[in-house]
């Protein structure tokens, strides 16, 4: 048996699942999708308002000056709140980016 | 075969896009391939079923992950590959496949004319007899190389298995294949 016969004899050893193998499994993904989007925006709600809340500590209470052997190293005062606000931003991005996904999902897209 | 990557492309972009409808056209293109690759690991088509149901969710959950660096059928056939060996891995089936394949020369195959003249369907029920009678590493080997027609670098892809090896197994796994194909032809004239 040549080559080209014997791949036409294995090319005859396909194999298909059960007929409602496609349905099943779009059911099974249609009630998933929308699971961690929604974990991870409440993830991202949390870090909001934990950045907000440093935010406004870094407000009021300065960094301590950092001592380095002989050396002692100031931070400027704007350090922490540019840091927060960076942070905020950030994380705002992505709920807003979430958002737009939820937005986007159908209820149950998968099953026809 | 270059069409079809860009047939793929244009459905993952769709599916990542939020038409996830269009998820049911690569899972029906794709189901029959990746089905009698887990047939292979898992010599049951039960398991293998559950398994490409899981294999599936994982290509749905992750194809925002998918790199264009690969072709998307390399990509699912390693996480189906991978599936279907925690699979085998929770059946603790080794022993029961050490035994299929210890007992694979005394099994017989009941049918009296030769395999050209056999019709279509009863060559396929033999085709798949005498690859699930195999090693499950041979008859995986098989279809990935002449059923899924992939390249010995996008099997090595796949699982992990060094080229040499690949090419040596690939090698007995013909010899094999038709060892167990002349026995049954043996078989009718006696």
């Amino acid at each position: 048996m040549n080559e080209k016969e014997f791949k036409e004899t294995i090319s005859k050893g396909i194999k298909s699942p059960s007929a409602n193998f496609t349905d099943t499994l779009m059911a099974t993904i249609s009630s998933t999708p929308r699971v961690a989007p929604l974990a991870n925006k409440k993830t991202f709600r949390i870090l909001v308002l934990s950045c907000a809340a440093l935010l406004v500590l870094s407000l009021f209470i300065p960094l301590p000056n950092f001592h380095f052997f002989q050396y002692s190293i100031a931070a400027s005062p704007v350090i922490m709140p540019i840091i927060c606000l960076s942070f905020i931003c950030i994380i705002l991005f992505h709920l807003y980016d979430i958002n737009s996904k939820l937005q986007d999902l159908p209820k149950h897209p998968m099953v026809s | 075969m270059k069409k079809n990557s860009e047939n793929d492309i244009d459905l993952i972009v769709s599916i990542r896009g939020g038409d996830h409808t269009q998820f049911r056209v690569l899972v029906d293109k794709y189901k029959d391939l990746s089905f009698s690759l887990a047939c292979s690991i898992l010599k049951n088509e039960h398991d293998a079923e559950d398994a490409l149901q899981e294999a599936f969710i994982k290509v749905f959950k992750r194809i925002h992950t998918f790199q264009f660096s690969s072709s998307f059928s390399t990509w699912l056939y390693k996480i189906v590959y991978n599936t279907c060996l925690t699979k085998l891995q929770s059946l603790n089936r080794n022993h029961h496949l050490a035994s299929l394949y210890n007992n694979s020369s005394n099994n017989i195959i009941e049918y009296s004319t030769p395999f050209h003249e056999i019709n279509s369907k009863e060559q396929k029920v033999l085709v798949n007899k005498i690859l699930e009678l195999m090693h499950n590493e041979e008859s995986l080997l098989l279809r990935l190389f002449y059923l899924a027609e992939l390249s010995i670098l996008e099997i090595k892809d796949i699982t992990g298995f060094k080229e040499s090896k690949i090419k040596v197994t690939l090698h007995r796994a013909r010899k094999s294949f038709l060892h167990i194909l002349q026995n049954e032809k043996e078989n009718q004239l006696i």
